[in-house]
């Protein structure tokens, strides 16, 4: 006891009869308050209280007073020590708070407004954002990955190529200075590239990059899911280090929306590779691109992480809503959450920055309970679900018997039975958003008289059980989905429903996705069968693959390996589309393609039931955030604006 | 004894072959392919000529037979793998890359529930139908029937969520703890957090079987005689229940200890799902629903040779454990 302070002898004897040693590993702190009135204070853990009859000071933590000099007023000492514990306990629970918040990612960050499409604050670079994806990444070989969670982060490393879709849903120039010149005969295009723009390895980007990384997906050796995307493409040369020529075999509009957007690959990295061997090449193991996110580690299962590119060509610019392009965001990592319940608990955990495309049956209830946390974006999907009719398989061949049964399907019930509400009604086979949408399409609104007048006109009669037959033939439909989904179950259950109300007899099957394709759709086993489409942008590549013949792809055992499934054939039709692919002009072929809807929709080939309303969920503190109408707020191009940091 | 176990190796070739076999066919069987998920067939206009070269590229348009015997050739003659089709990086290095993960969880969950289940068990067959046995009896129903993701999803909802960060929610490890920024201890204890819920999970719910099984094997050998005699003989009840009986009656659970070791490097695949954990269970049951044959196969050997070093080890614990046991 020699290094404490002269104290009175009875506290002294309390200690000591305590065991010096004891005292001294339970002894948290010593101290002198006042040394001109004497007090000082031993601080000890909570378990003396007892043994020491020494007062309670906060959860833990007990103390005994002494006085250091010899004087009467000992009382006051306690008064004193206590309000000397309440600064020491003060700073220790504070610098426990700070260890924690250490611990957990709360991006840094005023409460600005929270929808973020207009903003007074100045964005500086910062920040961490952490969203989910159910899988790994299968492979970060850009031409060769056919995953979209593979593709959010090759997307942020190797960004855009020569055009884009711009806001209106335009292409638009973004490695390409402006649009490219296009040639009389519509077959030459001539980019020029934009300058200054570097590889993340400090090497320039030029058009040799672009003629080379064409010619790789142009290479016969090459298989890979991009294929047909650039089909059209003849030839690509490089004129001069910043011009880019491009020849297809024949006028093809589409081009500018999907074939001019080929990310580049650097030459200088690739250019020794032949391209059969590229695929399993070591470079893509740390991937080197132009985007606007430099690639840091990927962690297999676990996660990927990219960092901020500062020397992105697009930095500063002015960007959609008012906003300003980055990349601001310092740090953007993928988790891999396989299970959707628990990526939800990471989201309302806050473990997560953002979820985008949040299960309908959750939206309410986030929108509700995590007010204050979240900030909810709702935005109409640029595809819908809808039904195929097989339209060389008996009943569905008959075209008032598709009609039927389109005016018979109260899709009405459906959203708000089956979709909560949450999608609007889609009127043919171009989504309500696209920019070739024929706004006076009116499709097929719920009439169940109609429907049954229109398969009365097509000669069938009711027979005894109520179903209608003609011919000795009852009108049964086979309706095929894949299980594992209750939308899709619903609808199946809805269809069932409301067309046995019109006299038509629905089977139902449930297969897994590969019978359903092998089995089904393929051989032309159905009549109806339910799925979804994401619209393509540029309304060619979706009109052409579903309702244009030559999509109908009949091998000798009459199994169709095209993707026209329905094996709808309208020769009117596949003219409009042939000639909506050579018209350059968006005007004529808005009109083009809006004649081609109508067509479409009165031939029945389908129904088109919904389309959703899908809502993204983001953490309030981040600003800039920009909804874009058809694909969300976790677009590439335009989460370059959002920023967490403030500059003054 | 060395000549049972020469006549139990040489078993093994003929049933390596046989479920090898087996396996790649049945796979070949379902429909779709592998290159119809790498093409997105479904979705996208690729020419049907594609879809062949790449099928003759990956030998997919060989015969069966021949397919195999290839498979086995790279294996037997280079100790080639393969590499897996949709990310052409060799199986072995995934593979071995997500090991550790799988590995940690597995053997502290083993640890676990035997520590644990060995001695309820004993408690409840010395103390028979008291609180403690109907109790235990009660929780080895429900973690039998309780599924596993269930009781995940659970603990995360009610465990995790309200914890504000304490507890995460899933994943393995928190991203600003590295070797670099903090001390050893610092990083089991990340580690420990987010072990906590997965590993809780497994045990619970395999914990069932072998609480019931050390409580049956215990109970039937307390009745033998020579525990009468023990008791008889005047011994502590201590001496007669730990080292008479429960050696006993451990047997049985040796056995079973032998099955559970086997699953070690399997991976519970719907823990680590739910969890986010990243392990080989989840890589095996990816490469399966994508049809990654390369990895399937490697995966499904890697299995059969675990298994069998593990059942082999349990025989060979079995002869020094129990000395009546000879193998002719």
């Amino acid at each position: 006891m020699e290094d404490y302070l002269p104290m009175s002898a009875c506290l002294a004897r309390k200690i000591i009869g305590f065991s010096g040693d004891h005292a001294k590993n339970l002894l948290v702190e010593k101290k002198i308050l006042n040394d001109k009135q004497g007090f000082g204070v031993l601080v000890f853990k909570r378990r003396c209280i007892r043994k020491l009859e020494a007062k309670r000071a906060a959860p833990g933590v007990a103390y005994l007073a002494f006085p250091t000099k010899q004087t009467e007023k000992t009382e006051g000492g306690h008064a004193v020590a206590r309000k000397y514990l309440v600064g020491f306990l003060s700073l220790l629970l504070a610098s426990s708070l700070i260890v924690s918040a250490c611990t957990t990612k709360k991006p840094s960050g005023n409460n600005g407004n929270n929808n973020g499409s207009t903003t007074e604050q100045k964005p500086a670079a910062g920040g961490e954002i952490i969203f989910d994806a159910p899988e790994d990444p299968d492979t970060l070989a850009l031409y060769w990955l056919s995953s979209a969670y593979a593709a959010e982060i090759t997307n942020r490393v190797y960004g855009d190529g020569l055009m884009r879709i711009g806001f209106d849903y335009k292409p638009e120039a973004a490695l390409a200075e402006t649009q490219p010149t296009i040639s009389a005969d519509g077959k030459t295009y001539t980019f020029k590239t934009r300058q200054g723009v570097k590889f993340h390895d400090g090497k320039p980007l030029t058009a040799h990059d672009f003629e080379f990384s064409y010619n790789v997906v142009l290479s016969d050796d090459y298989q890979g899911p991009d294929k047909s995307t650039y089909d059209m493409i003849q030839s690509v040369k490089a004129k001069d280090d910043y011009t880019l020529e491009i020849v297809l075999k024949e006028p093809f509009a589409p081009f500018l929306f999907g074939g001019a957007s080929l990310q580049p690959i650097p030459k200088h990295i690739f250019g020794n590779i032949p391209v059969k061997d590229m695929e399993g090449a070591e470079a893509w193991k740390k991937p080197i691109g132009a985007g606007p996110y430099k690639f840091v580690e990927w962690q297999s299962g676990q996660y990927v992480l990219v960092e901020r590119n500062p020397e992105y060509w697009e930095m500063g610019k002015p960007g959609a809503n008012k906003g300003t392009f980055g990349p601001w965001i310092e740090k953007v990592r993928m988790r891999v959450i396989p299970e959707e319940n628990t990526a939800m608990a990471a989201l309302e955990a806050g473990e997560l920055s953002f979820r985008d495309s949040v299960e309908p049956a959750h939206v309410d209830r986030l929108k509700a309970d995590f007010k204050d946390k979240l900030v909810a974006f709702d935005w109409d999907r640029m595809g819908y679900g809808y039904q195929t009719f097989n339209v060389e398989a008996f009943p569905t061949n008959i075209k008032e018997v598709r009609q039927a049964l389109s005016y018979g399907l109260n899709r009405d019930a459906i959203i708000k039975g089956v979709m909560d509400n949450k999608a609007s009604l889609p009127a043919g086979p171009i989504p309500p958003i696209h920019w070739a949408f024929d706004k006076t399409a009116k499709g097929y609104p719920y009439d169940a008289k109609k429907a049954e007048e229109l398969i009365q006109s097509a000669g069938f009669k009711k027979n005894a059980n109520g179903i209608y037959e003609k011919d000795g033939k009852p009108l049964k439909v086979t309706y095929v989905g894949t299980k594992g989904s209750s939308i899709i179950e619903g609808i199946a259950l809805q269809s069932q429903k409301d067309w046995k109300a019109i006299g038509v007899d629905t089977e139902i099957l449930m297969v897994d996705f590969n019978t359903l394709l092998d089995k089904h759709m393929k051989p032309g086993e159905f009549n109806v069968v339910f799925s979804g489409l994401g619209f393509s942008i540029d309304p060619h590549y979706s009109f052409d693959s579903n309702y244009h013949s030559k999509n109908i792809r009949l091998d000798e055992k009459g199994v169709n390996n095209g993707s026209n499934r329905g094996r709808y054939k309208n020769p009117k039709v596949d003219e409009l589309v042939d000639k909506g692919a050579r018209t350059t002009d968006l005007a004529e072929r808005q009109k083009i393609y809006q004649e081609a809807q109508k067509l479409v929709i009165d031939d029945a080939p389908a129904n088109w039931i919904y389309v959703n309303v899908w809502t993204d969920f983001a953490k309030k503190e981040i600003q800039g955030i920009v909804n874009w109408n058809g694909y969300g707020i976790n677009t590439t191009q335009y989460m370059n604006q959002w920023f967490t940091a403030t500059s003054k | 004894m060395k000549r049972y176990l020469l006549r139990r190796l040489l078993q093994l070739i003929p049933l390596f072959f046989i479920i090898t076999f087996m396996t790649f066919g049945l796979y070949q069987l379902a429909p779709g392919g592998p290159e119809q998920i790498f093409l997105r067939g479904e979705n996208s206009n690729i020419n049907p000529a594609d879809i062949e070269k790449l099928k003759e590229k990956w030998g997919l348009n060989k015969p069966l037979h021949v397919q195999y015997l290839t498979w086995l050739k790279n294996l037997v003659i280079h100790g080639d793998l393969g590499n897996s089709y949709i990310s052409q990086r060799p199986v072995t290095e995934t593979w071995l890359a997500r090991l550790p993960a799988t590995l940690q969880l597995n053997i502290i969950e083993l640890f676990l529930i035997f520590a644990l289940a060995i001695p309820l068990g004993i408690v409840c067959a010395v103390r028979q139908y008291s609180w403690i046995d109907y109790g235990a009896q009660t929780f080895s129903f429900l973690g039998h029937s309780m599924p596993s993701f269930w009781v995940g999803l659970m603990l995360i909802l009610f465990v995790a969520l309200p914890s504000h960060g304490a507890i995460p929610t899933s994943g393995y490890r928190s991203f600003e703890v590295t070797p670099e920024t903090h001390t050893w201890l610092g990083i089991m204890l990340d580690r420990a957090r987010y072990m906590l819920l997965p590993v809780i999970t497994l045990t619970v719910t395999g914990m069932a079987a072998i609480t019931r099984y050390m409580r049956n094997s215990m109970l039937e050998v307390l009745k033998e005689d020579y525990i009468r005699t023990a008791r008889a003989k005047g011994l502590a009840d201590r001496v007669v229940i730990y080292k008479h009986a429960m050696r006993n009656a451990l047997l049985p659970i040796i056995t079973i200890m032998g099955v559970f070791l086997a699953t070690i490097f399997d991976g519970s695949a719907i823990v680590e799902m739910i969890f986010a954990w990243p392990g080989v269970g989840q890589y095996g049951l990816n490469a399966v629903t994508s049809q990654d044959h390369p990895v399937v196969m490697a995966l499904l050997l890697f299995g059969f040779m675990v298994g069998t070093v593990a059942s082999f080890s349990t025989e060979i614990v079995y002869v020094l454990v129990d000395p009546r046991i000879r193998y002719s």
